[in-house]
C-alpha cells in the first residue's frame, strides 16, 4: 500500500499523526467517571461468588450443594455435573480446558459457584457446599514436571512439544570461537499485579448472551464463549470495558465463563466481582522459567556461536510452547545456533504472558551471556552491543510462522497475489528499525563514555555505597497472526464526522486515542471529529486485541486501510458530484474535500455538504453511512518486524545491606513513527518501570502447597513512582516502517525487557559480581558471599 | 467482611471506657483505623461496637512538659512528623514517621494505634524503647504507667487490660544531650521494615551517660542489646572508636531471634542488625560530635 513508499519526510506535513493529543479519556479518567466493569450495574442483577480448591491438585469425589441452595437468597448453584464439558481456549494459549471439570489443577482453582441475592449470601452460601476431595500428588517444580514419573496435571501430559529454531552448525560454531561463556538463571514468577480489580457481568436473552467485564481481548473472550457453550458466535456479545493496568491478566479469564454458566442457570444477570486476592491468585501470572545459555565469540568481539534452552511452566491451564525469543534474533548475528523452548505443567496458578513474554527473561539471560562474553573481551557494552546486533535487512533465526491463520504461512501466502506480495518486506528479514541509533544516541544523552568505568568497575565509591551504570536492550514483536488477521471497520457518518470500530484493549496505553489519530490523518478529518468503539464484538470486527504488541501495529494497519477504504468511496462520490475528477486526484483536509492540485478547478467542500448534498438522490444509502473496511491482505507481521529498545540505568549499590537505588534512568525505543509522543513516553516509562520491578522485588512467593502467600500489594512489591528517578527525557529511533501505519511499529513491551538486563549489568558493574532476578538485598548479599 | 455493628461516639476518655468495659471483646476502638479497618474487612477481628475516639479532646496533642514530652495516642503520624523541632529526639521520630507507609495513611494512622497494633515490624516502637519512653494507660480502676519495653507483649500484644486505653506516651528529654537514630532495610518507598535498629545516646560533659539499642522485626517485640550499650556507656565522646561502635553492634547479632518469612530470610535479619546498629550509633555520636559519627 501507499505507506510502502511513503517517505519519512512526510512527517511535517501531518496534521494529527506523530502529535502529543490528550488521550481521549483524560477527564473521565481524572475524575473518576470512567467506567470500569467492577462500576457496572445492570437491571435486576444478582452476585456470584467462585468455591475454590483447598488443594494445588485433586478430584471431587462428590459434591453436594443442597445446603448452600437451601440458604435463604440463594439462587443456584453450579458445579461440574451441570457445566458443558467442552474445551475453550484463550488466545496464544494462555488457558485450556473447561469450564469446570471437577479437577483441581492449583490451589484456588475454580471449582463451583453461587448466585445469590447479594455478595455476602453468595459467600455464606460457598461454605455449605460439600466437596469430598480425592487428594493427587502435586508437581511444583518445572523440571520435576518434566519427568515422565512426574504426576499429570493434564490429561494430554505435562509436557508440550518444544519450539526449537536452529541455524547454522553449532559444533563449527564452537569450533570458530575462540571462547565460549554460558550461564543458567532460574526466574521467580512476576505477577500482573493489577491496581485495578476486575469483574465480569452476563446476561442471557433466551439463547444469546452478552458479557460486560474488562478484556484486552474483546474477540478472543467472544471466541472462548463460543467453544465452552458451544453456541454459534452470532449468539455471544462481548462489550469489552477499560481494564486500567493489565499487562496480560485481562484477556479472557475462565471467572468470565462461569459468570455466563451461572446467569444462565438462575437466568438472571449475574456479577462476580473479584476481591483484590482472586485478581492476584487466581487469574494468571509470568511463568516460573528456567534458562540455560552459551555464546561462542571471537576475540575480536564476533559472536559465533549462540545456543539457549528455556523452560517455561505453564501452571494449571496455560498450554503454551513457546514465548518471545526475539531478544535471540536480536543477538543473532551469530552464523550458528539453536534455541528451543519447553512448555509444562505444573500445579501452581495457570501462567500466561505477562508484558514482553519470554522476552524479559530469555532475554536477560541472553543479555547476561553476550554480556558475560564483553567481559572476557573487556570490550564497552554499547560497542559490543552495536557490534553483534541484528541491523535493518538482516536474516531474523525464527523461519517458520506459527500457525498462520490457523494454517501455515505458506497457505496464506499461496492465496496472495503476487503484486501485493512484492510490495511486502522480505520475510523472515528485518523490516526496519533496531537498536543502533537508539544505543548511540542513548549513550551521549546518558553521557556513557565518561561513567562507563570498566567491567566491574564502580565510578563512585562512598564507604558501603558503589554507584555504576549498565546498558540493556530488549526487543519484542509487533503482534502475531496465530489466530487470524485483525481487521476493522471505519464510518463516515453524514455529519462530516466519523467513527473507528476495533476491538484493543484499554489498559492505559491510548489505544483509544492513537487509532483515532490513525483514522483522523488517514481520513483527512479533525481528531475530534472521530470517536472509536473498542470494546463491543458486535459492532467491531475480530482483532487479537491488545496482545504481543498487536495493536499500533497491525491493528493500526487494518485502522489506517479501512479509512483509507472509506475515503476511497468519500472521494469517489465527492469526484462525481462537484469535481468532475477521478479521486486520486482528490484530497480531504481538515474536513475539506479539494483537488490535490491548487491550479485546477478552485471548490472546496466540507465532507458535511458533500455528502449531505448526495443524499437527497442517494438511492442505495451509500452517502448515509460510508464505511470503509481493509480492501488488501495484511502482510504478515511476524516475521518481519520488531520494536526495539535500549535502557540506560545508574545504580546504588550498598555492599553491606544489599539494597540497590535507581539514581537515574533512561529510556530509548525505536518504534518508527511515534504516533503519540506522550502516549510513547508513558509506554516506556511504565515498561521500564515494570521490568525494574521485576529485576529488584517482584517474585509470588509460593508455600510447599502451591499456595500463593503474597497475593498482595504489602508483600508483593511493585515499585512505586518515588523509588523510580525521575527524567523527563526519553529518546526515540528516527526509523520509518514501511508496513506500519504512518511508518509506525509497536511500542509496550520492549521496554519491559531492556530495563532489568540494564539494571542486572549495572549492579555487576558496582559490585563486581552477577545477581540473579530478583536482587532483593537479600540476595545481592548472598551473591556478594560468593566473591569472598 | 464487615458485618452490621453498633457506632459508639463517647464525650470523654471515661465514657470511651465505660463503653468498652460494657460490651467486652468485640468492642474496639477507632483512632485512625489504617490496620483495624484492614483486619475487620479480612475477618481478623470481629467487631459488634466500634467505639470512635476521633473527635475526644485530650487526647491528640504533643506537648513538651519539663523532662518529658507528651504524645497523645491519637497524635498521627503526619503530627509527629511537624513536631520534630521540639527536640532532637523528636527529629528522629519524625524521620521515622515520614518512612511509614504514605502521606495519605499517615494523616489517619495514629501513634497510640501504631503501638497498640503491636506488630514485630512497627518502625516506631524499637525507637520509643531506645528513648525510653512510657506509656499511660486509663481503666476504670484508674490510671497507670508502663515502659514500652513492658507494654508491647508479643506479635499483636500488649499489656492494655480488655478495658484500658492507650492515652500518653511519654518521651523523656534529659537535662543532658540525647541523640537517637533510627535504621532500617526495606524494599520499595512504601513497605514495612525488613528488619530494625534505633538506638539513642546521651552525652554529659563529653561522656556517655546512657545508651540504648533496640532492634525491630528480629522478634515479636523491641530486643534490647544490652551488652551493646555496656560498649559504650561511660565512654568519652572522643574516646569512642570505629572498633567501639563495632564492638557494641557485633552484640546485635546474638539477640536477635528473627524468623524466615515472605518478606525476607532469618539469616538475612540477623547479619543486618550489627550493620543498621552500627549505622545507627554513628548517626547519634556524629549529632553528638563524637569522630566516628
Amino acid at each position: 500500500m501507499a505507506a510502502a513508499t511513503e517517505a519519512a519526510g512526510h512527517r511535517s506535513a501531518w496534521r494529527v499523526a506523530g502529535k502529543g493529543i490528550p488521550v481521549k479519556d483524560a477527564r473521565e479518567k481524572v475524575t473518576g467517571s470512567l467506567k470500569y466493569a467492577v462500576d457496572l450495574e445492570v437491571q435486576g442483577m444478582v452476585h456470584g461468588k467462585i468455591l475454590r480448591s483447598p488443594h494445588a491438585h485433586a478430584r471431587i469425589i462428590s459434591i453436594d450443594t443442597t445446603r448452600a441452595e437451601a440458604l435463604p437468597g440463594v439462587l443456584g448453584v453450579v458445579t461440574h455435573h451441570d457445566t458443558p464439558q467442552n474445551v475453550w481456549e484463550n488466545a496464544w494459549f494462555n488457558y485450556r480446558g473447561k469450564i469446570l471439570d471437577g479437577i483441581a489443577r492449583f490451589h484456588g482453582d475454580d471449582m463451583a459457584a453461587v448466585a445469590a441475592v447479594s455478595e455476602d449470601v453468595a459467600e455464606a452460601a460457598l461454605e455449605l457446599i460439600d466437596v469430598e476431595y480425592e487428594v493427587l500428588d502435586a508437581v511444583f517444580d518445572p523440571e520435576a514436571a518434566m519427568q515422565p514419573e512426574a504426576p499429570q496435571v493434564r490429561e494430554e501430559g505435562n509436557l508440550r512439544d518444544p519450539y526449537v529454531v536452529k541455524w547454522g552448525d553449532v559444533t563449527k560454531g564452537a569450533e570458530e570461537a575462540d571462547f565460549i561463556v554460558e550461564t543458567e538463571i532460574r526466574f521467580a514468577s512476576q505477577q500482573m499485579a493489577p491496581l485495578g480489580r476486575n469483574a465480569c457481568i452476563a446476561e442471557w436473552n433466551g439463547d444469546r448472551v452478552t458479557l460486560w467485564t474488562s478484556s484486552q481481548t474483546p474477540s478472543e473472550l467472544r471466541d472462548g464463549i463460543h467453544e465452552a457453550f458451544g453456541i454459534p458466535l452470532s449468539r455471544v456479545r462481548v462489550i469489552a470495558l477499560p481494564s486500567g493496568s493489565s499487562f496480560g491478566n485481562w484477556w479472557s479469564a475462565n471467572f468470565m465463563l462461569i459468570t455466563a454458566l451461572l446467569a444462565r442457570k438462575v437466568r438472571k444477570p449475574v456479577k462476580i466481582e473479584l476481591s483484590n486476592e482472586e485478581c492476584m491468585a487466581t487469574v494468571k501470572r509470568r511463568h516460573i522459567e528456567i534458562s540455560r545459555g552459551r555464546m561462542g565469540c571471537r576475540n575480536d568481539g564476533t559472536l559465533t556461536l549462540a545456543e539457549f534452552d528455556h523452560i517455561i511452566d505453564n501452571g494449571g491451564y496455560g498450554f503454551k510452547d513457546d514465548v518471545g525469543f526475539f531478544c535471540v534474533d536480536n543477538w543473532g548475528r551469530a552464523e550458528h545456533g539453536h534455541y528451543a523452548i519447553h512448555g509444562v505443567n505444573t500445579n501452581l496458578l495457570t501462567a500466561g504472558c505477562m508484558r514482553a513474554v519470554g522476552d524479559v527473561t530469555l532475554g536477560s539471560v541472553v543479555e547476561r551471556v553476550a554480556d558475560m562474553c564483553a567481559i572476557r573481551l573487556g570490550m564497552d557494552p554499547v560497542e559490543f552491543r552495536l557490534k553483534n546486533q541484528i541491523k535493518p535487512g538482516e536474516r531474523l533465526r525464527m523461519q517458520h510462522s506459527r500457525q498462520y491463520m490457523k494454517g501455515s504461512l505458506e497457505q496464506y501466502l499461496e492465496g496472495i497475489p503476487e503484486e501485493d506480495r512484492q510490495a511486502w518486506p522480505k520475510l523472515f528479514h528485518l523490516s526496519s528499525g533496531s537498536t543502533d541509533e537508539i544505543l548511540r544516541k542513548g549513550a551521549e544523552a546518558f553521557d556513557w563514555s565518561s561513567k562507563w568505568k570498566g567491567w566491574g568497575v564502580p565510578y563512585a565509591v562512598d564507604g558501603p555505597r558503589r554507584r555504576a551504570v549498565g546498558v540493556g536492550t530488549g526487543a519484542h514483536v509487533c503482534g502475531v497472526e496465530f489466530e487470524g488477521n485483525v481487521s476493522a471497520v471505519v464510518r463516515i457518518n453524514p455529519d462530516g464526522s466519523a467513527k473507528v470500530h476495533c476491538a484493543v484493549g484499554r489498559q492505559g496505553q491510548g489505544s483509544e486515542t492513537t487509532q483515532a489519530q490513525v483514522a483522523a490523518e488517514e481520513l483527512g478529518i479533525p481528531f475530534d471529529k472521530v470517536e472509536i468503539e473498542t470494546g463491543d464484538t458486535d459492532s467491531c470486527p475480530w482483532s487479537h486485541g491488545s496482545l504481543a504488541s498487536n495493536t499500533m501495529y497491525r491493528v493500526g494497519w487494518a485502522t489506517r486501510a479501512a479509512a483509507s477504504d472509506a475515503k476511497r468511496q468519500l472521494l469517489d462520490i465527492a469526484g462525481r458530484e462537484f469535481f468532475d475528477s477521478p479521486r486520486h486526484e482528490l484530497d480531504v483536509v481538515d474536513g475539506v474535500i479539494c483537488s490535490r492540485d491548487p491550479n485546477k478547478r478552485n471548490i472546496r467542500i466540507t465532507v458535511e455538504e458533500a455528502l449531505n448534498h448526495f443524499r437527497g438522490t442517494d438511492a442505495l444509502g451509500q452517502a448515509s453511512s460510508i464505511t470503509g473496511r481493509p480492501q488488501g491482505p495484511m502482510p504478515p507481521a511476524s516475521t518481519f518486524a520488531r520494536h526495539f529498545a535500549a535502557h540506560f540505568a545508574d545504580v546504588e549499590v550498598d555492599i553491606e545491606t544489599g539494597e540497590i537505588k535507581l539514581l537515574d534512568f533512561l529510556a530509548t525505543q525505536d518504534s518508527g513513527t511515534i504516533m503519540n509522543p506522550q502516549v510513547m513516553k508513558n509506554q516506556m516509562i511504565g515498561g521500564a518501570i515494570c521490568g525494574a520491578g521485576f529485576a529488584i522485588y517482584e517474585a509470588l512467593s509460593f508455600d510447599d502447597d502451591g499456595r500463593i502467600l503474597n497475593a498482595n500489594l504489602l508483600d508483593y512489591k511493585l515499585l512505586r513512582a518515588a523509588d523510580f528517578p525521575l527524567r523527563g527525557e526519553v529518546i526515540y529511533g528516527d526509523s520509518y516502517d514501511p508496513v506500519g501505519p504512518f511508518g509506525a511499529r509497536s511500542a509496550g513491551e520492549a521496554p519491559a525487557a531492556a530495563s532489568g538486563p540494564a539494571i542486572a549489568q549495572a549492579v555487576y558493574n558496582a559490585v563486581g559480581t552477577w545477581v540473579d532476578m530478583p536482587m532483593t538485598p537479600e540476595n545481592v548479599v548472598t551473591a556478594l558471599d560468593t566473591l569472598h | 467482611m464487615i458485618r452490621q455493628f453498633d457506632y459508639l461516639r463517647p464525650d470523654s476518655i471515661d465514657a470511651a471506657i465505660t463503653m468498652k468495659s460494657r460490651h467486652g471483646e468485640r468492642a474496639r476502638y477507632w483512632a485512625g483505623g489504617t490496620d483495624l479497618m484492614l483486619q475487620w474487612r479480612r475477618g481478623e477481628v470481629m467487631v459488634d461496637h466500634c467505639i470512635d475516639l476521633t473527635h475526644l479532646t485530650g487526647l491528640d496533642g504533643i506537648e513538651a512538659f519539663p523532662g518529658e514530652i507528651r504524645i497523645g495516642a491519637m497524635a498521627t503520624l503526619d503530627d509527629l512528623d511537624r513536631a520534630t523541632s521540639m527536640h532532637p529526639v523528636m527529629e528522629a521520630l519524625g524521620d521515622t514517621a515520614r518512612l511509614m507507609c504514605t502521606k495519605q495513611t499517615r494523616t489517619l494512622a495514629t501513634v497510640g494505634g501504631n503501638m497498640c497494633n503491636a506488630s514485630p515490624g512497627a518502625d516506631l516502637s524499637p525507637l520509643f524503647v531506645a528513648l525510653e519512653s512510657h506509656c499511660l494507660i486509663q481503666g476504670p480502676n484508674g490510671r497507670r504507667e508502663v515502659s514500652m519495653e513492658d507494654f508491647l507483649t508479643g506479635v499483636n500484644t500488649t499489656d492494655l487490660g480488655a478495658e484500658e486505653l492507650l492515652c500518653t506516651i511519654v518521651v523523656p528529654v534529659p537535662q543532658a544531650r540525647r541523640e537517637a537514630s533510627y535504621r532500617r532495610v526495606a524494599r520499595t518507598v512504601v513497605d514495612i521494615a525488613l528488619v530494625s535498629a534505633a538506638v539513642s545516646l546521651t552525652a554529659d560533659a563529653g561522656t556517655v551517660t546512657d545508651a540504648r539499642i533496640a532492634l525491630g522485626s528480629v522478634a515479636p517485640i523491641p530486643v534490647r542489646v544490652t551488652e551493646g550499650e555496656k560498649v559504650l556507656a561511660g565512654r568519652s565522646l572522643d574516646d569512642i572508636g570505629a572498633g567501639h561502635l563495632e564492638e557494641a553492634a557485633g552484640h546485635a547479632a546474638t539477640v536477635a531471634r528473627p524468623i524466615s518469612d515472605v518478606r525476607a530470610g532469618a539469616g538475612y535479619r540477623a547479619r543486618m542488625c550489627p550493620v543498621l546498629v552500627r549505622r545507627a550509633l554513628a548517626d547519634a555520636l556524629g549529632r553528638l560530635g563524637g569522630h566516628e559519627g
